[in-house]
């Protein structure tokens, strides 16, 4: 066995190798595919000394590996926990993991997503320009054929302590709120919505239906009805409402295909995709209209913040 | 004649996105004109451009945040020139089909809907001149029109879990390759040898928007063998 390398011991739902995704395969049919809360899994690679673009674990329910060399992690998400050899340890910080020891990632909430950044290289295929797992498409993933992660798998890589040690306080990690409504940049075809369904999609409450996942978050609420006129599929970005022929948007997120034929009513702005991301079956959220421009001016704000924290 | 005469309309399409929407006479002429944008763009490369998804009658701009806005990505749309489409720059592809293949085998349920016989299904697949309207649904998927009015079928009732790699497919006046292993709704006329993927590769998919497809009939054998040769 390679010494430099960690392998899984126990696995519970899935946990997945993502990093930043595809983006430049889309005309190519490519899920745009990326952690789905993209605010910890960068956070977490910048505690453990990483590029960002550097592939991560993102771990559902959780997850166990033991370590047969040193090496710095860190662990970030909404209700992430940390153990290691059964002993709780601390998250949203860099940790020294030392050979032969046993570490545990999960969530206290059932759904959150926990992340997991490892300081140093994976051996790992990249196709194009991505290591993100997409079952659907049998790509990406440890081997490349797109699977997630099972216990027995070898994570290969050259792993080490990184000699830096970071922490991230409370004000400075993402806030997990669902109170705030969820931006929505209008678009597509609003126009064909009628006064009344955007008023009754802006007012209204929408719960988070069991048919959550990494294509698209389904939502169950007032219906919602589209002029029905019929369109060609096309081109789907990060964050579309869809709303299908029963009135229930649909969220496209991450592993969404490239493109779809059912009317659109904008798309939530990409800021708060984290927050979605990290919503769960059950949770209640709301949206509101904003104006592509002063979106723009949110994101350069929180994109400018976000760089002085990790560019020091 | 620049591109952007073309456009019909354009729609926001998310905080980094605009949608450009085309119209025309017939499918295939706004498709061209989706086509001759997207070149265009491709050919002008702004760096401000993370991607652009092109469709039927649309394309998906997306856009650096960080290095414009709209206003800007819709100026530099205004003034792109046109970059004229070349001999060179249409693929023409012929597509060999073991039609009837059984575990690719609607044809069946086609005789039913359209009242042809397997040999005029086979007969119109095969002389029909397909253009790629788009790739989409799946790496290397590439849908492909029109079929002849008289070869439309409506997609299948209980759509198929798995449909296999090749697949030859119709529905509504479209026909598709099952690049890989896929669910799918579509009605199978039979199975191609041909590799239409491969993502090792930077260009992955065989058929890229714009290229001319044709279908030719080959019997089992010749399905068995065609990796031999």
């Amino acid at each position: 066995m390679n010494n430099n390398e960690i392998t899984i011991e126990h696995i519970q739902m899935r946990s997945l190798v993502v990093d930043n995704g595809r983006l430049s395969g889309q005309s190519e049919g490519f899920s745009e595919a990326g952690a789905m809360d993209n605010q910890a899994f960068q956070l977490a690679n910048y505690l453990a000394a990483n590029p960002m673009n550097t592939p991560g674990l993102e771990v559902l329910g959780s997850i166990t590996l033991l370590f047969h060399c040193d090496a710095t992690i860190a662990v970030c998400g909404p209700s992430c926990l940390l153990t290691i050899n059964d002993t709780p340890s601390d998250t949203w910080c860099s940790i020294d993991i030392k050979c032969g020891q046993k570490v545990t990632i999960s969530s206290e909430k059932l759904g959150h997503r926990a992340y997991v950044g490892i300081h140093g290289n994976w051996d790992i295929p990249h196709i194009h320009g991505s290591a993100c797992t997409v079952m659907r498409e049998q790509l990406g993933g440890l081997t490349g054929q797109g699977n997630a992660l099972a216990s027995q798998d070898r994570i290969g890589g050259q792993f080490r302590l990184s000699q830096q040690q970071k922490k991230l306080s409370e004000q400075q990690r993402p806030n997990y709120s669902l109170v705030e409504p969820f931006d929505v940049v209008a678009g597509y075809q609003q126009r064909g919505f009628s006064a009344y369904a955007l008023a009754l999609f802006y007012a209204s409450e929408y719960q988070l239906s069991p048919q959550c996942d990494r294509m698209g978050y389904r939502l169950s609420g007032p219906k919602i009805s589209a002029n029905s006129k019929a369109m060609r599929s096309e081109g789907i970005n990060l964050g579309s409402v869809q709303v299908p022929g029963d009135g229930q948007p649909i969220i496209m997120m991450r592993d969404r295909q490239t493109l779809g034929g059912y009317p659109k009513i904008g798309a939530v702005a990409s800021y708060d995709i984290y927050r979605l991301a990290q919503a769960v079956p059950g949770d209640v959220i709301s949206f509101r209209p904003v104006d592509m421009n002063n979106a723009r001016g949110t994101w350069l704000l929180k994109q400018r913040i976000f760089s002085h924290l990790t560019k020091g | 004649m620049a591109p952007f005469d073309d456009i019909a309309h354009i729609e926001p399409a998310g905080l980094d996105g605009l949608i450009l929407y085309f119209s025309g006479t017939c499918s295939r002429e706004v498709n061209a004109k989706v086509a001759s944008c997207y070149r265009a763009l491709k050919y002008a490369k702004p760096q401000w451009l993370k991607e652009a998804i092109p469709a039927y009658d649309s394309l998906l701009v997306l856009f650096d945040l960080t290095i414009t806005d709209s206003h800007g990505v819709y100026a530099f749309l205004r003034h792109m020139p046109l970059v004229l489409e070349t001999e060179k720059s249409v693929k023409k592809h012929r597509i060999p089909v073991w039609y009837g293949a059984s575990q690719a085998n609607d044809l069946a349920q086609v005789c039913e809907h359209t009242g042809l016989t397997e040999r005029d299904i086979i007969d119109l697949h095969t002389a029909t001149t397909y253009r790629v309207y788009a790739v989409g649904f799946a790496p290397g998927f590439a849908y492909l029109g029109d079929s002849p009015e008289q070869l439309s079928v409506p997609r299948r009732d209980t759509p198929r879990t798995k449909v296999p790699a090749g697949a030859v497919a119709i529905a509504d006046r479209q026909s598709a390759v099952y690049p890989s292993v896929s669910p799918g709704g579509w009605h199978l006329l039979g199975l191609s040898p041909m590799a239409m993927v491969d993502t090792t590769k930077a260009v992955a998919g065989r058929l890229q928007m714009g290229d001319e497809v044709t279908f030719f009939a080959i019997d089992e054998k010749q399905y068995r063998s065609w990796h031999e040769q």
